[in-house]
């Protein structure tokens, strides 16, 4: 497949950004290219592109005769292939068609591969504008054509098109897809202060939560529980451990992700708060991660050909909630919980049977002793129809047994109790879960956010879900949990999507999961 | 200083003393809810919440902390229940969120000495049987005074709900 030429569009400015932002110590902001590509007339703007994936850009804008070049610019590995001549050379034949008889454009001083492009197009050096860039006192270099209404130069840059065509056809593997860009993820949604770093969406090059590393010993601070202010003492070093053992600088990095919600606020604000602060000072795009995806992209970690169409079930101590995946980046809630979710339901019960809290995983391995038959829990919601759940009802249940037992004197089997309860909980989320891939037809089941830890859980989910044809994902152990390393992996495929975060973002506190497939569409 | 006690006979019957009182609160109100696990300091909460328009099923906010909720005056639903020391509630921005305005409901709100505000009302919940508990009204200063004794007055008419006693100034 070769290369082409065609009009930029606005679902092409997330890519031209990236490129931008890598190509130009100032690069323009995505409102200037809006404005270009949003403009009535007097405009061209291109991109050259190959297999769906955007190499370069460059245009326009006409002022009486004269075509202004007002921005050009190649992906850096697809340089020196003729494609900034390509552009230049369609942007040349556009000119013409406006009705302009020269281009001009002004160029840095010191870009000298630019200079000797825009030249080998025609175009002469006729003054300079000195402390023209600001940022760098560099001067401009004001270049200007010949008239390419001549015949000759007509056919001259005709000659150069096709030699960039050419030059394309000798590299046929230039732009065989995305490259593979380091993200450093960073998560503050709730509890843990996380960082990791990946290379490609798939290669985790570390992985840090602060409430794993002994910080005490290393940096003399303390383990963030809850807090915000917790969050705000460990980020700074739980960024630069993450960065140290991936063994790379904030200057190897193509991006930030940062999960934006959903989340107590006053702890998503510090990740956000912290993630543009770095974005501004180092230049790097932000990327914005919802947790929930975040949670389901942990899945690929341990199975690297999940593809949606699929159903994804995140469990956790926040959240229970299904979710039809028909394509990544799109997300259709089926159902979540009316009340309490399944991991505080554990943690709740854990501790109503004085084990304390959180035990919901002490719980769950006491339950490997007990009988699941023992006590007849109610399975709320299981017929119910729809895909909600509700887990309040049978903390009561369990409330209402133990106190029933006490009160006639007996002692409570407390495996007996904890695999009748756990056994109540998992039916209704198998049902549902196998209800809801076998309607939506999908292939892939994929289980997220810490319950999914459960090792009954799984393996229920294995078991019912493979007989009907579905295969079932679960995210290695340690990534079930809060950590960065879903973030990074959910955020490289949001910014090698042109996603983007922007300086005036705000974490969102109830962000929900199917708004945001909306703004990917835009 | 006031006390009232109410008993409500059934999960509705909660929530919808919970709706009987959204229309007395005003933004900068503040609910005390206490009691033990599955007292029904959530069920009341949404009762509040679906009468001040609250569109959505409100869930428990125990692992997120605060949830806050849209409403005719949006709803702070706070859950202290997580937090193991008063010094969090800095760091959750406690009093800040309370003073910001909305109606605040919070869960556990009596867990620490330093979460209850000057004009408190405490509602402590107990069950006393299966479907059946028990709401023992504490209210403090003049706001929450004139709002325990309209909202009982407002809970008269609430089948499965009774008042045990008269306030006891
Ligand atoms: N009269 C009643 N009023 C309220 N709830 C009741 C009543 N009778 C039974 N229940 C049951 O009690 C449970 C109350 O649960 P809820 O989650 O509201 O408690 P909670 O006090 O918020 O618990 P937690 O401390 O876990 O937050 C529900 O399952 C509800 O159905
Ligand atoms: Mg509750």
């Amino acid at each position: 497949m070769s290369a082409v030429v065609r009009d930029m569009t606005p679902a092409d400015i997330g890519a031209v950004l990236t490129i931008e932002n890598k190509s130009f110590p100032s690069p323009w902001s995505r409102l200037m290219f809006e404005q270009e590509v949003y403009a009535e007339s007097g405009r061209a703007w291109l991109v050259v592109e190959h297999d769906g994936v955007v190499l370069g850009y460059g245009g326009l804008a006409l002022l009486d005769e004269a075509a202004h070049v007002m921005n050009l610019a190649v992906r850096a590995d697809c340089r020196h292939r003729g494609l900034g001549r390509a552009l230049l050379a369609h942007l040349a034949r556009r000119a013409r068609g406006m009705g302009a008889r020269h281009l001009t454009l002004e160029v840095r001083e010191r870009n000298r591969s630019a200079m000797a492009l825009y030249e080998a197009a025609g175009l002469k050096t006729v003054g300079v504008r000195p402390g023209y860039y600001s940022e760098t006192g560099e001067h401009a270099v004001v270049m200007w054509s010949d008239d390419i209404t001549h015949p000759g130069e007509e056919a001259r840059l005709e000659e150069l098109w096709n030699r960039a065509e050419l030059d394309l056809e000798a590299y046929p593997d230039v732009a065989t897809g995305h490259s593979a860009p380091l993200v450093l993820g960073i998560e503050t949604s709730c509890d843990e202060t996380a960082a990791a770093v990946m290379r490609g969406g798939t290669e985790l090059l570390s992985s840090v939560i602060a409430s794993q590393v002994d910080f005490h010993a290393r940096f003399g601070g303390v383990v963030p529980e809850i807090a915000s202010r917790k969050h705000t003492e460990a980020i700074v070093a739980v960024v630069q451990e993450a960065m140290e053992e991936a063994g790379a600088t904030f200057g190897d990095l193509d991006a930030i992700a940062v999960t934006h919600g959903p989340g107590l606020i006053g702890a998503l604000v510090v990740g956000v708060a912290y993630a543009k602060g770095l974005s501004l000072a180092t230049g790097l795009p932000l990327v914005g991660v919802n947790h929930l995806e975040g949670h389901i992209f942990a899945n690929p970690f341990a199975n690297d050909d999940v593809t949606p169409p699929l159903v994804a079930l995140v469990v956790s101590g926040g959240h229970t909630s299904l979710v039809h995946v028909p394509e990544w980046g799109v997300y259709h809630t089926l159902g979540e919980t009316l009340d309490d979710a399944a991991g505080e339901a554990f943690d709740k019960v854990a501790k109503v049977l004085g084990l304390g809290y959180p035990g919901g995983p002490v719980l769950s391995s006491l339950a490997e002793e007990g009988d699941p038959a023992a006590i007849d829990f109610p399975r709320a919601m299981l017929r119910s129809g729809d895909y909600a759940f509700s887990l309040s009802g049978l903390k009561t249940a369990v409330i209402n047994h133990i106190r029933h037992e006490r009160e006639a004197g007996r002692e409570i089997h407390v495996p007996d109790l904890a695999a009748s309860f756990q056994q109540a909980v998992i039916d209704v989320q198998v049902t549902k879960a196998t209800r809801a891939a076998k309607e939506l037809g999908v292939q892939w089941f994929c289980l997220a956010g810490g319950v999914a830890a459960n090792k009954l859980l799984r393996e229920s989910l294995h078991e019912t879900l493979s007989a009907e044809g579905v295969r079932v994902s679960v995210p290695p152990l340690d990534l079930c949990t809060d950590n960065a390393a879903m973030i990074a992996a959910a955020g490289t495929w949001r910014f090698l999507r042109g996603e983007r975060l922007y300086l005036d973002a705000e974490a969102v506190a109830d962000l929900r999961l199917d708004a945001d497939d909306a703004s990917l569409k835009t | 200083m006031t006390r009232y006690a109410l008993r409500t006979s059934a999960e509705e019957a909660t929530v919808a003393a919970g709706r009987a009182l959204a229309p007395l609160l005003q933004s900068g109100d503040v609910i005390l809810l206490s009691g033990d696990l599955g007292a029904g300091k959530t069920c009341l909460a949404r009762g509040i919440a679906e009468g001040l328009g609250v569109g959505h099923p409100v869930t428990s906010p125990t692992f997120n902390i605060l949830l806050v909720h849209p409403g005719r005056v949006f709803m702070n639903h706070f859950d202290l229940y997580r937090l193991d020391s008063p010094l969090q509630l800095e760091d959750i921005d406690y009093w800040g969120t309370l003073e910001a305005g909305g109606v605040s409901v919070v869960e556990w709100g009596d867990r620490f000495a330093e979460s209850i505000p000057e004009d408190r009302l405490i509602v402590a919940m107990t069950i006393t049987g299966d479907e059946e508990r028990l709401f023992d009204l504490d209210a403090c200063g003049g706001r929450s005074e004139r709002l325990a004794s309209a909202w009982i007055e407002a809970c008269s008419s609430i089948a499965g709900a009774t008042l045990e006693g008269g306030g006891q100034p």
